[in-house]
């Protein structure tokens, strides 16, 4: 029974970064995760942090959750500057994050369907959104108080995931929701809506204004996104894209590919180097 | 000429795994209704194994078929049964019948003799995963 031994380290599927340009770059950046189920089991998936050794680009793909985000320039061990706060919201489609070397970002990324328990907002307010500085400040004056100097990218770190773990109110969480959340997950996002809603004694419509309120995406977005990360990762571990499309669940590798230029900008048969959440770079 | 297909080792069929919502519900289940023992429960709660002998039943839980990169459809009881069952064999069906509805199990069909002379009746698990309970296969008269 390979891998039940270091469940500790494995987080629930989901890919943040990926390089596109820079691809000449990948050795120069550094990608990392921190699944310890201490900072807070309900709350908080992962605390990731990346640097860039040189210039590039992020390419930010829809994973369903939401982040908060540090953004410093950094001599790769401390911030040197200003911190700069975003909180990203629930995406459909990829962006572009340009960078400049020496930039440095640490994010707790929330569990799907918590952001809500976290932020206090509607996370379907900022879709396909990221609140920068003020904007993030609006939202909770406190979040000021992640912006302090810090002596390192460690202690910013603890300190994000503390704040986050703190402000997690598990009243704003319920319990049917997330079990729908994780069948959508478990199931590859291949299970159908009406099925979702019966399996959990509910109307359709009622699942679907559960899984709206809690994520910020509609069931059926929720689904297509969960079914490109399993693609990307069928991809991933060496599965060609006739047999990847076949067991993700799209109609056939046309759908896969029209699929993976919206959600990605890129191509199932020549994709770039990715950075999976799981994987350390 | 026929040719005889290429040799290839025979393998063993080591465990059947059934993916749950909660590990160690189904093995505390299973111990009530179908009198099995558990044989080995990892820390993590996620991976159980019970003491069915050379061919082990085990469940895990549903989180590490995503970890194993697996997208699966969740044993419910709300749900159509999976194709598939267990089959658990025992000279006394109907009292094993009984013991697994009063655990919890939900009947499906309540044993009956078979043309073939066995008895068979079957249950849903918590799980919602068909359970057979049935007799040995009667050896025939030699006469």
């Amino acid at each position: 029974m390979s891998g039940v031994s270091d469940l500790s380290l494995i987080a629930i599927l989901s890919i943040v970064l990926c390089l596109g340009r820079g691809q000449i770059c990948v050795m120069q950046h550094f990608y990392q995760e921190d699944h310890r189920t201490s900072w807070h089991p309900f709350a908080i998936e992962t605390v990731w942090r990346s640097y860039a050794r040189c210039d590039g680009e992020h390419r930010v793909l829809p994973d369903g959750r939401c982040d908060i985000i540090l953004r410093f320039a950094s001599d790769g061990v401390k911030p040197v500057g200003d911190i700069a706060l975003r909180i990203a919201g629930p995406s459909t489609r990829f962006h572009i994050v340009p960078l400049t070397a020496g930039t440095a970002f640490i994010g707790v990324r929330f569990r799907p369907g918590m952001a809500s328990g976290i932020l206090g907002i509607d996370p379907g307010a900022i879709l396909n959104r990221v609140l920068t500085d003020d904007e993030a400040l609006a939202v909770h004056p406190e979040f000021a108080a992640l912006c302090q100097p810090a002596d390192s990218i460690d202690a910013l770190a603890r300190r994000l995931a503390l704040f986050v773990a703190e402000r997690f109110s598990a009243s704003q969480i319920d319990p049917l929701t997330a079990a729908m959340i994780n069948m959508l997950h478990v199931t590859g996002g291949r299970i159908p809506i009406a099925q979702l809603a019966r399996v959990h004694q509910l109307s359709v419509r009622t699942a679907r204004r559960r899984i709206t309120q809690a994520t910020g995406l509609g069931p059926k977005q929720l689904a297509a996104i969960i079914r490109f990360h399993r693609a990307l990762r069928l991809r991933r571990a060496g599965v060609g894209c006739a047999h990847a499309s076949v067991e993700a669940g799209y109609a056939d590798q046309a759908h896969m590919t029209r699929n993976f230029r919206q959600m990605g900008g890129i191509s199932p048969a020549n994709m770039p180097d990715l950075v999976l959440a799981g994987f350390d770079m | 000429m026929r040719h005889s297909p290429p040799y290839i080792q025979a393998m063993k069929l080591g465990y059947t795994i059934i993916y749950v919502a909660d590990v160690i519900a189904t093995i505390d289940f299973y111990e009530r209704a179908f009198g099995l023992r558990r044989r080995f429960v990892h820390e993590s709660n996620l991976y159980a194994e019970l003491d069915t002998g050379e061919t082990v039943l085990a469940f895990a839980g549903e989180p590490m078929a995503e970890m194993n990169g697996l997208a699966i459809r969740p044993n419910r009881k709300s749900d159509i049964a999976s194709g598939f069952e267990i089959a658990l064999v025992t000279e006394d069906v109907r009292t094993a019948f009984e013991r697994a509805v009063a655990a919890g199990a939900s009947p499906v069909s309540l044993p009956v003799e078979k043309p073939w002379g066995q008895i068979v009746g079957y249950v849903r698990d918590m799980d919602g995963c068909v359970v057979e309970i049935c007799s040995p296969i009667p050896v025939p008269d030699p006469n």
